[in-house]
């Protein structure tokens, strides 16, 4: 009861969050663009290089992990149990003596696929009712809307363990209830983007030359719908990452031997105090992979945007 | 204290050398001037000549990344640019809005949504520390003659305090103290009804109320000095006439106001010394009867030349023919307002448009020109009357018992002009009214009613180039290969006189009036048999106008090409004109020919009009 009351008050903050950040971001870009263009290169694309080598390691740590770390994920050792960091156990040992860092890299696989499914079949659902909705008749475009705002009545985490209910168990029945709580945003943000753009611009000047309306709105809208709900992916990405490790928690997605960064937090809790490196380690590799994703979707959003990147 | 300086003769406000950089290009250049009380320097340009620049600069108002330098810039025996460059940003605090203020282009942008038009006249008052029921009470203003050590920035404390304990409602609402002090305000600029408007927000006013009150905030702590940015330039002709009378009282009343324009028609009301800039540097600078009557320099015979005069341009070639291309007959359209009720935008428009015949379509903001743009376009639906394109329904419902069908040239009777196609009665009637047009019946012809829209770039798919920008309008099928399409690409951008190196160019890239060319080219692409320009040359500066208004001519005359030009501006509309209509509250108050119209005005508000516009 107490999670779901958490999940909550979380649910309500998110969005506004996101949307205020947007909207700071899109005028301090405003201001900026000409001002500061010359000294802002520089820093960009050292910023992407940068997240661009982060997220071809973690590309290979979840695909190919034993290349990173040679050890088994889940051999435990007695005798080394809640070692702190040293040079051979880089992240230290949890409690059951399982070396922490091959347990993360292990871990980056589950976790960034949960992350990246639910993401990306949100962006791809969202995008395709978001417009729809947006350039429907009304009465479509009325069904859509209702459906998605009795879903977004319940809390996100309550949506996703409602669909584990139904589906069942198991690693996969975890990403689908993630995707399916989190595309409400994504459809609403795309429907109102959608709207924006029908009534003027390119969408119009495009059917006034005679162009037909599914090909104008996959020229002209579409791609600026994308580019909006980029901005939501890259934030929602983590938060679905964590999303997905609270069910794990709750025993309905990974099974505890399995490494996976969100299980990793929540086992590493009760141990704050005392070993502290068994939850930072998987919580600081999420940040690290948010960054990283934040630094390379930024000049692809700008281009989206209007190719000014 | 003006009223002592102008008795004295000395200047104002004196600037001398003054240069601003940015990322080591000069954008403004060795900018010398000085204004003595109730004078008027206009500063007269093209966008990017570096008016609004000099405006900052005198305001110490320059963006981080600009360099300023000036030999000296004297606002009432106050150097302001110490050594060189500008004073610390604290010092200009108690001079900014006190001693010399800015009224700024676009009031909508530049006054806050969030608070009520009171509270923002208000503001200088408080800043500055003159609400009379407390003056004196707070030392914040220091005397003119001893600045730089005087003026005392307000602590992050004070700032605070400012709008946190019982001010807080002082920063959105009229302040009850300085009530009286801003009604008077409001007075000043001739806004009716001063105590009900304070409490409105600027949404509820309209575009020439909102730019009264911005320069009412301008002058609230009686500043010696006004510099006002196009104060104008958004304006209707009528309402540009009318701020501009306004600013000329402000003159006479002993402030010095430095007027910035790309319009010689405002500078010329107003101004005393114009200065012309461009790129930067000063070209001419004198008396206002000597540049704009016997202009030295070429550059501002031909900013002078570009100026509309009202006269017909290519009249010779341009001859209207005898089939009629787009009728619209008893327009009508209303919207529904948010509480209730409805606004007419058109009332029973009839306009009909000739092979090579331009109809002029003039009006004021709220005067229904858009929306009938929007249905002529067949992009809204009337809510009576009806639109024949080449005597075939284009858009809207014939009336009970109307036929159209088969009756070339003979389009639906308007109210009151019932004519023989409408009375052949059951001939190839199917008895019930037809059903409007839809957009699907519209598609195949959609090509030949083409717009030219002001805003150019919002139309633009800002991420495309140029040449798939214009692309976009070929018809699809009509060619073949993709080297046949670039070629009719170059092809339109010769004809609207764009340069092949543009091609690969982003709509961002371009200046105002090549994004109004490729609009034309993109429209050309669609090889329309009408143009709906729909103040296709507001959003331009002078010179770039004159010549997308001689492309339209030239194109008109080449093509023969129908053309409806929307505009509010008659001196515009009269050079391309053959028949003109006046709207008013979506009302058609007088129409006809456009040389007839011009010089014999008959009904009040087209005299309103030529007078506002070509004066």
């Amino acid at each position: 009861m107490t999670n779901i009351v958490e999940n909550k008050g979380g649910r309500t903050q998110r969005p506004l969050k996101q949307r205020t950040a947007k909207r700071t971001q899109r005028t301090t870009k405003r201001t900026q663009r000409p001002t500061k263009r010359t000294q802002r290169t520089l820093g960009a694309t050292i910023a992407l290089i940068l997240g661009l080598a982060v997220l071809i390691l973690l590309a290979i740590a979840a695909l190919f992990p034993h290349v990173i770390a040679h050890g088994d994920p889940t051999t435990t050792d007695a005798r080394n149990v809640l070692a702190a960091p040293s040079l051979a156990h880089p992240f230290g040992t949890d409690q059951s003596g399982r070396d922490v860092f091959t347990r993360v890299i292990h871990g980056a696989g589950t976790s960034l696929g949960v992350g990246l499914r639910a993401v990306g079949i949100a962006l791809v659902v969202g995008v395709v009712l978001g417009a729809l909705a947006g350039l429907a008749p009304r009465w479509l475009d009325a069904i859509i809307s209702r459906i998605i705002e009795v879903v977004m009545a319940f809390p996100e985490f309550l949506v996703a363990l409602l669909v584990v209910a139904i589906v069942g168990k198991g690693p996969g029945a975890v990403a689908f209830g993630v995707t399916i709580s989190v595309i409400p945003a994504y459809v609403r943000l795309a429907r109102v983007t959608a709207r924006r753009l029908r009534v003027a611009g390119p969408f119009e000047a495009a059917l006034i030359l005679g162009v037909r309306p599914a090909r104008a709105a996959l020229r002209h809208i579409v791609p600026n719908v994308a580019a909006a709900l980029v901005g939501l992916a890259v934030v929602g990405f983590g938060s679905a990452i964590v999303a997905a490790a609270g069910l794990s928690f709750l025993g309905l997605g990974v099974q505890p031997p399995t490494p996976e960064w969100g299980l990793m937090m929540s086992e590493g809790k009760n141990q704050l105090a005392t070993a502290w490196w068994i939850s930072v380690f998987p919580g600081l590799m999420l940040a690290v992979t948010v960054v990283a994703v934040t630094a390379v979707a930024r000049p692809l959003q700008r281009f989206l945007e209007g190719g000014r990147a | 204290m003006s009223e002592s300086t102008a008795l004295t003769g000395a200047p104002l406000l004196e600037v001398r050398g003054l240069h601003v950089q940015i990322n080591g290009a000069d954008i403004v250049e060795n900018l010398s001037f000085s204004l003595a009380a109730g004078q008027c320097v206009g500063i007269v340009g093209e966008s990017g000549a570096g008016k609004s620049m000099t405006g900052r600069a005198l305001l110490g108002l320059l963006p981080d990344r600009a360099v300023a330098r000036a030999d000296a810039l004297i606002l009432d025996d106050m150097d302001l640019y110490v050594g060189g460059s500008p004073r610390p940003e604290r010092e200009w605090l108690g001079v900014r809005g006190r001693k010399i203020a800015l009224v700024a282009q676009d009031a909508l942008v530049s006054l806050d949504p969030l608070r009520t038009v009171g509270a923002e006249v208000g503001e200088p008052l408080r800043i500055h520390g003159l609400v009379e029921a407390r003056a004196g009470g707070q030392g914040r203003v220091a005397a003119p003659s001893q600045p730089s050590a005087q003026v005392p920035a307000p602590s992050f404390r004070q700032k605070w305090c400012r709008y946190s304990k019982n001010d807080v409602s002082t920063a959105f609402f009229v302040d009850l103290r300085m009530r009286d002090q801003v009604t008077g305000l409001l007075a000043r600029v001739h806004i009716p009804e001063p105590e009900r408007r304070a409490k409105q927000y600027p949404h509820q006013l309209s575009g020439g109320l909102r730019q009264r009150a911005l320069i009412a905030s301008g002058l609230a702590a009686q500043p010696q000095v006004l510099i006002a940015d196009e104060p104008t330039t958004a304006l209707d002709a009528t309402v540009q006439a009318k701020v501009l009378d306004l600013l000329g009282e402000i003159k006479r009343e002993g402030t010095g106001i430095v007027l910035i324009s790309h319009d010689l028609h405002v500078v010329r009301k107003l101004a005393d010394h114009v200065i012309v800039m461009r790129g930067g540097a000063v070209v001419e600078q004198g008396p206002a009867s000597q540049v704009l009557g016997a202009p030295t320099h070429p550059y501002t015979r031909e900013l002078l030349a570009s100026h509309p005069d009202g006269r017909p341009i290519l009249s010779d070639s341009r001859r209207p023919g005898d089939r009629e291309v787009l009728r619209g007959t008893g327009l009508t359209a209303r919207f529904a307002l948010p509480g209730g009720g409805s606004v007419t935008a058109a009332s029973n428009v009839d306009i009909v448009v000739h092979e090579g015949e331009t109809v002029g379509l003039v009006g004021e903001s709220g005067s229904g020109k858009s929306t009938i743009t929007r249905i002529l376009l067949g992009l809204h639906q009337p809510e009576a009357g009806a639109v024949t394109f080449l005597g075939q329904p284009w858009n809207g419902q014939p009336r009970n018992g109307q036929v159209w069908n088969g009756v070339p040239g003979g389009g639906p009777a308007g109210a009151g002009s019932v004519d023989e196609a409408g009375n052949v009665g059951g001939a190839g009637s199917r008895g019930n009214r037809r059903k409007s047009v839809t957009e699907r019946e519209r598609r195949a012809r959609r090509g030949d009613i083409q717009l030219i829209a002001q805003d150019a770039h919002s139309a633009m798919n800002k991420r495309w180039r140029v040449d798939r920008i214009i692309a976009e309008g070929l018809r699809p099928g009509e060619y073949a290969n993709a080297a046949a399409k670039a070629a009719r690409v170059r092809e339109l951008m010769d004809a609207v006189a764009l340069g092949p190196e543009l091609a690969g160019r982003r709509p961002h890239e371009l200046s105002g009036g090549q994004r109004q060319r490729v609009a034309i080219a993109r429209a050309l692409a669609a090889r329309p048999k009408i143009l709906l320009c729909d103040e296709p040359v507001s959003a331009l500066d002078v010179t770039a106008a004159a010549q997308v208004v001689e492309l339209l001519a030239k194109l008109q005359a080449e093509h023969g090409l129908a053309m409806v030009f929307i505009s509010h501006d008659l001196a515009v509309v009269g050079q391309l004109a053959h028949t003109l209509v006046v709207l008013k509250d979506g009302v058609v108050v007088e129409r006809g020919e456009a040389a007839h119209v011009l010089s014999h005005p008959e009904h009040p508000y087209t005299q309103e009009l030529l007078a506002a516009s070509i004066a």
